[in-house]
């Protein structure tokens, strides 16, 4: 538990849009310890979600180093980064990104279905189900097993999304914006979900426009222009 | 395993998917049914050529013909251990007259039952298929019986016409069955006089029997005598209506006039064993020459023989073979000097060769065959009259040239080997299309499905993994599709019969008349490597269609998946 969670010093990246090249982070420098909870809070626009995208070996940065738990992002193949992502990062979007086709328990055993190969996955399978039923259970989706993401309100899909993030049992949580897409009670339910998971012993990194839920975290960093305030 | 378990659910849920099933299916239906039918014209031809003559052919290099064939059969068995049988065969043109219908024919002297052993001569023959001892002398009352139950057939037939309502009932049909009865009903009440005729010599021989045991004093001369005259008369009569086995013609079942097919595809005959037939010839045993004046001889119709080749079928006819070589003046030679020496040996113009049944592939007959001509060759050499011809050019011989029977039948089967590339390409082009459906299909699949590739890569999955699971998906959709069409077209050309009469019946319309087709039936076999092949074939297209799409959602960035609107 030495080691920081991640370490990032002197990012920058940038997109092009059509003719103009937008510069959205400027040299960001960020540390996260092991179980933490930060919340980066920015304006649209600011570069909160490349940030993220970065932080879960999504997206590369253009100039910066980048070091998850030990793993220097720039030195890794891209078999490494997809296996570090499945195992060791969970993601939770704010639209949920749930899988159409899939029910409720299908989409949070996506990942474990990922981690492990055909023949692996003949072994593991049983354990893996208990444990998504288990987590489903803890998120309150007992009753809702079999259902389609369609057939759910949206704090229930965002709990989905979280089971999903949690399955593999990640180092790292990373959410952006949770509960942009839900009202505020419902916002404030994922939050304290998210708050207990944390006290729990799971790092989390948040990106929020909000204020009052960026408040729930231990460590609260403002994004503005690409840059950390 | 998210691979499979993604492409699979994909595949259940996402309907669109199914129009690529569905294109695919019919496809794999189409080609399926239309190289099966093919493929069982294609066989049928193959059968029919096989069994017309044997497996490997030798035909004279003139109109004179081969002599010393019987030697050179025996020669032949020694030199070339494969051949199991051989018969000598006549081939010439002339007129037949069966009441007042004329055709021009091929006529072939055969020697029953010796072909049997070389051809399927036997297959298909109206009164002999199935009997034993096929020749030119069958039983009178297996004729009687054939032709009677050719009589029911054709009252069978008559009924359920009739018994159709007035706008469904085709009356031509109706005619032709009359004239067919009377026709049959005449050679039937022939053949019972021939065996009533038969049955009085027999009595009257019996008669002349009992007379001859009673003793010299008591027996009555004059009475043997005049039964003796009585028979004769008899015999006479007997001779000009019922010919002398040699003396009797086995017609092809397609001879213009002979039969008709009725739409339902029975055959119906207005010639049955019994007919009077009369063959004119012009003997070119001895060459061509303005001095050949045409044979003529009258033949007793004592059966008829089907090929399956419509080209054979409808111009040939068959009489013994020592009958035909004298009528062609084919037989032996005597000396001026000497009439009692043979000058020139009886000849024939094919010998057709049945080899044993681990040589009857393709490239063992090519080699028995290579066998075949050596041995000409070498019987030439020491028998000069085996390929002499009777030209002005005689003195140079040219050996008789041996052919596999596919060789020799390349004709009939190369025109249905043609169609059937030609359509089988045409539609193969047509099945393309299924190529450009899946494609546009996956590619607006992958297009709906962007978000899930980011959450995909988001969770994990790589971008092979990606791509794999759209080939996947493509795959499935292909092996779907193809096992449904292969299920589809299997039942459909087992079945196509039944439902080309049922669209007969329901439209009014034969897709597939019986009576201009050489088949009774369309062919309704499917060949197990066929249906493999168009699986491979469904598979590999339905991959190319979905490759495009497979490599796009692969490159695809998850960051750019994610944020795809």
């Amino acid at each position: 538990m030495s080691k920081r969670m991640l370490d990032a010093s002197g990012l920058h990246k940038s997109y092009r849009m059509g003719r103009v090249n937008l510069h959205v982070l400027r040299g960001v420098s960020l540390s996260v310890e092991h179980g933490e909870f930060v919340a980066v809070i920015g304006a649209s626009g600011s570069g909160k979600s490349t940030l993220l995208h970065i932080l879960g070996l999504l997206d590369k940065s253009d100039k910066g180093q980048f070091i998850l738990d030990g793993n220097d992002a720039a030195k890794l193949s891209s078999r490494r980064r997809n296996r570090i992502r499945c195992q060791d990062v969970g993601f939770i979007f704010q639209f949920y990104h749930l899988l159409g086709e899939l029910n409720v328990l299908e989409n949070v055993m996506i990942p474990a279905k990922v981690n492990y190969s055909t023949i692996g996955w003949i072994g593991q399978r049983r354990q893996a189900k208990t444990q998504a039923i288990e987590l489903l259970e803890r998120l309150g989706l007992k009753d809702r097993l079999k259902h389609r993401p369609g057939e759910l309100s949206g704090g229930e899909r965002q709990r989905v999304a979280i089971a999903r993030a949690l399955i593999n049992k990640p180092k790292i949580l990373l959410a952006d914006e949770p509960t942009g897409n839900l009202d505020s009670k419902t916002g404030l339910q994922i939050m304290k979900l998210l708050k207990t998971f944390n006290d729990a012993g799971q790092t989390i990194v948040m990106v929020t426009h909000d204020q009052d839920l960026a408040a729930a975290a231990t460590r609260i960093i403002h994004l503005r222009d690409g840059r950390l305030k | 395993m998210y691979k499979l378990f993604l492409c699979l659910r994909y595949l259940r849920r996402r309907y669109l998917a199914l129009v690529a099933v569905v294109a695919v299916a019919l496809c794999v239906m189409m080609v399926l049914i239309v190289v099966s039918i093919f493929d069982g014209f294609l066989s049928k031809v193959e059968y029919a050529a096989r069994g017309l003559c044997g497996d490997i052919v030798v035909d004279a290099s003139s109109i004179s013909g081969i002599g010393l064939y019987d030697e050179f059969i025996v020669y032949l068995k020694d030199e070339a251990p494969e051949v199991k049988a051989a018969t000598p065969v006549i081939y010439t043109y002339g007129l037949l007259r069966v009441g007042h219908q004329t055709n021009t024919v091929q006529i072939c002297g055969i020697r029953l039952p010796e072909r049997l052993a070389v051809t399927q001569f036997q297959r298909d023959m109206f009164v002999q298929d199935g009997w034993k001892n096929t020749s030119f002398d069958p039983p009178l009352e297996r004729l009687i019986s054939r032709t009677e139950k050719h009589m029911e057939l054709i009252k069978s037939i008559s009924l359920r016409e009739s018994s159709k309502p007035d706008d469904k009932r085709d009356e031509h049909l109706l005619d032709k069955l009359y004239i067919a009865d009377i026709n049959v009903a005449g050679q039937r009440e022939m053949l019972i006089q021939v065996s009533l005729r038969r049955r009085d010599i027999e009595t009257i021989r019996r008669e002349i029997v009992a007379e001859q045991a009673k003793p010299a004093d008591r027996r009555d001369d004059d009475t043997i005598r005049k039964l003796t005259e009585q028979i004769e008369e008899v015999a006479k009569r007997l001779d000009r209506d019922f010919r002398p086995p040699e003396k009797r013609i086995i017609l092809g079942l397609g001879l213009s006039g002979m039969s008709f097919r009725t739409p339902d595809g029975e055959t119906v005959r207005r010639v049955t064993p019994g007919r009077r037939a009369v063959l004119t010839l012009l003997p070119l045993g001895r060459g061509l020459s303005i001095t050949n004046t045409p044979s003529t001889a009258t033949f007793t119709v004592i059966d008829d023989a089907r090929t399956d080749l419509y080209i054979i079928d409808s111009n040939t006819v068959y009489v013994p073979f020592k009958t035909l070589q004298e009528l062609t003046e084919m037989g032996p030679g005597y000396s001026a000097d000497n009439p009692t020496q043979i000058a020139t040996p009886a000849r024939c113009s094919q010998i057709q060769i049945k080899v044993k049944a681990p040589y009857a592939s393709d490239s063992e007959l090519i080699k028995v065959r290579k066998k075949v001509n050596t041995a000409i060759k070498k019987f030439t050499e020491a028998h000069p009259s085996f390929a002499q011809s009777f030209s002005s050019f005689a003195e140079i011989i040219i050996p008789p040239d041996a052919q596999t029977w596919r060789e020799k039948q390349a004709k009939y089967i190369g025109i249905i080997q043609k169609q059937r590339a030609v359509v089988t390409i045409m539609f193969g082009v047509i099945s393309l299309v299924s190529v450009l459906m899946v494609f546009a299909i996956f590619h607006m699949i992958v297009t709906q499905k962007i978000r899930d590739i980011g959450v995909v890569r988001a969770v994990g999955g790589s971008a092979g993994g990606v791509m794999q699971i759209f080939l996947g998906f493509g795959a499935a959709t292909a092996l779907l599709g193809s096992a449904i069409g292969l299920t589809g077209g299997y039942f459909f050309v087992r079945n196509i019969n039944e439902i080309e009469d049922w669209m007969s019946n329901w439209f009014g319309v034969r897709v597939y008349d019986r009576e201009v087709y050489l088949f009774d039936k369309i062919p309704n076999t499917v060949e197990p490597m066929t249906m493999l092949w168009l699986a491979v074939g469904a598979i590999v297209a339905g991959l190319i269609g979905v490759l495009l799409p497979a490599i796009k959602a692969g490159r695809m960035q998850p960051v750019e998946a994610l944020r795809y609107e």
